[in-house]
């Protein structure tokens, strides 16, 4: 078990080395703004009186805003971390 | 597995569809208590999130690749989790959606560690038809609710019966084993319209349908023909519902013998 546990260590760090770190390492303004929207229910309802103004404070910037205002959540989701498209398919018939 | 010996045991749950709006008070617990915690998500917002509730979480999303089968990636996010466990940790994985529906990983890994004798369970969460009965109104008990993966139905002959309603997931990706998407003019998405069309009349609208991701936008409704399905697009997260095409029929031999007066079904 030692010895799998090893080779897994280094199986890991040469993921790393090679296809770097995820990207929610990283800071990321637009994560932020989804993340705290999600958490607090007075800063929805301020966005819902003044959504441009909310993102000027998390500093977005006029390409976020604009993913925003149509609801492309695609291209969002490729800004907040592109590897984590993928994990929408998790099935597959055997 | 209440009394296993071993000192490692593994919780699955789910995050739901909605960035932290959908998590259960129990997988709350489940993920704050645990010694490791495994995720599976969809987006590195709820990644970070996570870590918010517990610093000790890592990302299994490495393990997809493009050209990856996806049964190989699923075998390793197996591995990963019962190694875990077997290490002598309380393991919390956390997989999008409902941990239980359309994921293959967590039903594998909690038989593998209950034949080993580990305490292994899993929590149910909010699942994209939980979501879709919700923002389309329709009710599964109203007029029966057929659910088939899309190539699933496609490879297997599975029989639809249009006096009940109809989800097929994951038309966005028919036919694919690795991690790409396939587009609505696709042929292989050409094929699925064509068998649809076996059993409902071109004009039957349907919906394609989007869960919402975050909570300020609404989930995305598409409602269009079978024939036009073809020139619209659809995504990796696209889920088909199809409403029934034709009215459902009394037995009324099982009726009498149920002693069910049928007038009131008139």
């Amino acid at each position: 078990m030692r010895l799998l546990n090893f080779l897994k260590s280094i199986q890991h760090a040469l993921r790393e080395l090679f296809l770097g770190k995820p990207k929610s390492d990283t800071g990321n303004k637009l994560r932020d703004f989804l993340i705290d929207l999600s958490m607090d229910e007075k800063l929805r309802e301020k966005f819902a009186k003044d959504p441009e103004g909310v993102m000027d404070e998390y500093g977005l910037t006029d390409e976020e805003k604009g993913w925003i205002r149509e609801g492309d959540t695609e291209s969002i989701n490729k800004s907040v971390g592109d590897n984590y498209s993928s994990s929408t398919w998790v099935f597959i018939s055997k | 597995m209440k009394n296993s010996p071993h000192k490692g045991s593994l919780t699955i749950v789910g995050t739901g569809i909605k960035l932290s709006d959908h998590l259960t008070k129990e997988s709350l617990i489940a993920i704050k208590n645990a010694d490791k915690v495994l995720a599976v998500v969809a987006d590195s917002a709820t990644f970070h999130w996570l870590k918010s509730l517990n610093s000790n979480v890592e990302s299994l999303q490495a393990f997809y690749g493009k050209e990856k089968d996806r049964l190989e990636t699923y075998q390793q996010m197996i591995d990963t989790i019962a190694e875990s466990v077997i290490n002598g940790y309380k393991t919390c994985a956390i997989f999008y959606g409902h941990p239980g529906i359309f994921v293959l990983p967590s039903h594998e890994v909690i038989e593998k560690l209950q034949n080993l004798g580990y305490s292994a369970k899993m929590l149910p969460g909010i699942s994209a038809d939980a979501c879709l009965f919700a923002d389309l109104g329709v009710d599964p008990a109203r007029d029966g609710c057929q659910s088939y993966e899309a190539t699933d139905f496609l490879l297997f002959n599975r029989a639809l019966d249009p006096s009940v309603a109809c989800i097929m997931w994951q038309v966005g990706v028919i036919a694919e084993f690795k991690a790409k998407s396939v587009a609505s003019n696709d042929k292989r998405f050409g094929v699925f319209v064509d068998e649809l069309l076996k059993y409902y009349p071109k004009d039957h609208i349907v919906t394609l349908y989007e869960a919402a991701q975050f909570g300020i936008f609404d989930s995305k409704i598409i409602e269009v023909t079978i024939e036009k399905l073809r020139e619209t697009k659809v995504s990796t997260i696209s889920t088909l519902y199809i409403p029934p095409a034709n009215k459902k029929r009394i037995n009324h031999e099982i009726a009498k013998l149920l002693e069910v007066d049928t007038a009131r079904f008139a």
